[in-house]
């Protein structure tokens, strides 16, 4: 008993020197929260030529102090669009927001069903998702539908290993919105001839829209046991995105590779997650990614070597063109 | 505005902290000491903290501590050396089992240095303190969509301490207080980015807070000694996001008496 005091009397001792917020459900406080953690830490307002202050005063007269969640929810979301970002999202226990028209700008151009049903033989997968197998005689093929989760490097080397002594390897990268820098780096080294340097970044890092660390050159090079480093093809469409496109930009300096499919999504804003007084997350982008050449990729995405869509008679016909166009190119190359 | 470089106090107030420690070296002394002592203590340590670059809610809990500490007690001084460890899950008004907590562990090392100033039953003792700490924190938003972020601090900091002793029952009972003077500080950067950022010099003023010690020690063999004792550590730090902690540690701990007189 005396012990219990004894502890309550210490919890209590913290108060006044560290307070709890009142007031943490008032929509105009949450509201006024998430827009100043924006305009703190989001890194497009310059290049998007984003007016942050016009879009606070455009939607904080629709905030009310006894609007219910879902209304400020909706307006909130509806603000966050105006960033036109991939990265950006909000999430309540009654509802998630992403911005998705990055990637519907365009047809899919990707089905993996139709991969595996008519192109791939030998088709396995590993234990943390990756589906590969040989689309031809020494040719192999790879999908990595994400880069989220641990040591996924072990299953790319895995699929390396399965596939054996290769002349020509696909890997296919549609449909994979992301995940984790520390996957798609050591895999992009198991496909390096030499180290060299494939993006620059910079982080925002003070209250200014303007305020950036300097420029950070980031390198790939050879990493891993299992490697290969003959002819690939990397396949990319509109739903390449985040730690996806941060492969592709690592394989575009490797002179063996080319890229064939569609423009990436155009986002490597490397978010951070946060979240406000009432229990909702968000995440914010942090960093703008550059190409070696100084050109933001962001919105815009990375196009390809070679564009191919897969058109409606291509998908009637049960055909994936671009696994096609590339297959041929590869074999081209022996 | 780049990040990334050294900032500190002005040229006279740089002056401080030198003033400090060569005080500090004034005081030092080395006599032989009439007692040195190992100490093993276990307990619990309660944390509650607002950190405005994690997230604007305050987050609490309770969890064990450790402590490992020599002191080396002369006739008119008192030396310490002191590490404290500990893990606790802080949760916040709104966590839940799998959401919106943090995993804190901390580490410090103390060495405190005192000298008796005045005399009596109640004996009055001033010095010097320095603490180095390391607090690392997982904090968990949402597994399900934006995941967790991983925070960091490093602080070094040199303080004024003062104490006071007196003999109650079979054993002492001690205070002791310690005000920062001047302190290094390494917050994990200001977008939580992987960059390595660069130690900031501090003044009174922009790294505020206090130590407060209670102790009672009592001595039941001539080698073995127990203390019962009570730590209140406060820290506020404004800039660039504020971080403000209270780190509250409560336990008891075996002291071996290794030389010298008792």
């Amino acid at each position: 008993m005396v012990v219990v005091a004894l502890a309550l009397s210490l919890v209590a001792c913290a108060e006044p020197f560290v307070s709890e917020p009142d007031n943490r459900d008032d929509p105009v406080r949450n509201f006024d929260q998430l827009w100043t953690e924006f305009d703190g830490y989001y890194s497009f307002f310059e290049l998007k030529q984003i007016d942050w202050a016009a879009l606070y005063r455009t939607y904080r007269p629709r905030v009310t102090p006894m609007m219910a969640p879902a209304a400020l929810f909706a307006v909130m979301a509806e603000m966050l669009d105006n960033l036109h970002d991939g990265h950006v999202s909000l999430h309540a226990r009654f509802a998630d927001h992403y911005y998705t028209a990055l990637f519907t700008r365009a047809p899919r151009n990707f089905d993996f069903t139709t991969v595996a049903t008519r192109y791939l033989t030998a088709e396995n997968q590993t234990e943390r998702g990756l589906r590969y197998g040989f689309v031809a005689t020494d040719v192999g093929y790879i999908w990595i539908p994400s880069f989220g989760g641990d040591n996924l490097a072990d299953d790319f080397d895995h699929a390396l290993e399965g596939l054996g002594s290769l002349r020509g390897l696909i890997v296919d990268v549609r449909d994979n919105e992301g995940g984790s820098n520390s996957n798609s780096t050591p895999m992009a080294g198991r496909l390096a001839d030499a180290t060299r340097a494939y993006r620059l970044i910079q982080y925002r890092n003070g209250p200014e829209h303007d305020d950036f660390t300097p420029l950070r050159t980031d390198s790939i090079g050879p990493q891993g046991s299992v490697r290969f480093a003959g002819p690939v093809a990397l396949l990319t469409n509109r739903r390449t995105f985040s730690a996806a496109e941060d492969f592709a930009l690592a394989l575009r300096t490797m002179p063996h590779v080319f890229s064939v499919g569609d423009t990436t999504g155009g986002g490597a804003g490397n978010p951070i997650a946060r979240e406000l007084l009432n229990g909702w997350s968000y995440r914010i982008p942090r960093w703008i990614a550059y190409t070696p050449d100084t050109v933001s990729i962001e919105g815009v995405g990375l196009a390809p070597d070679t564009t191919v869509w897969i058109t409606t008679d291509d998908e009637a016909q049960n055909r994936d063109s671009i696994l096609e166009v590339a297959l041929a190119m590869i074999q081209k190359r022996f | 505005m780049p990040r990334g470089t050294l900032t500190g106090l002005s040229n006279q107030n740089r002056m401080r902290p030198l003033l400090t420690l060569t005080l500090l070296a004034s005081l030092v002394t080395s006599p032989v000491a009439a007692q040195r002592a190992f100490e093993l203590g276990i307990g619990g340590a309660y944390r509650a903290q607002r950190d405005d670059l994690a997230s604007p809610l305050r987050y609490a809990g309770l969890g064990p501590a450790l402590r490992l500490g020599y002191a080396a007690e002369g006739h008119r001084s008192r030396f310490a050396v002191v590490l404290n460890a500990g893990t606790a899950r802080l949760t916040s008004a709104i966590s839940t089992p799998s959401m919106h907590y943090a995993r804190d562990t901390r580490g410090s090392l103390a060495v405190e240095y005192l000298r008796q100033i005045g005399g009596g039953r109640l004996a009055v003792f001033a010095g010097g303190r320095f603490d180095a700490s390391m607090d690392v924190r997982q904090h968990t938003y949402d597994p399900r969509t934006v995941g967790d972020e991983l925070f960091a601090d490093l602080f070094g900091v040199l303080e004024a301490a003062g104490a006071a002793t007196l003999p109650v029952g079979p054993g002492t009972l001690s205070t002791t207080l310690a005000i920062p003077l001047v302190s290094l500080a390494l917050r994990t950067p200001y977008t939580g980015a992987t960059y390595v950022p660069v130690p900031e010099l501090r003044g009174p003023g922009t790294l505020v807070g206090f130590m407060h010690r209670v102790a009672y020690r009592w001595w039941p063999t001539v080698r073995v000694g127990i203390t019962v004792l009570h730590t209140f550590e406060w820290i506020h730090y404004p800039t660039p996001r504020a971080l403000s902690a209270v780190v509250q540690r409560l336990g008891a701990s075996v002291s071996i008496h290794v030389g010298g007189i008792r």
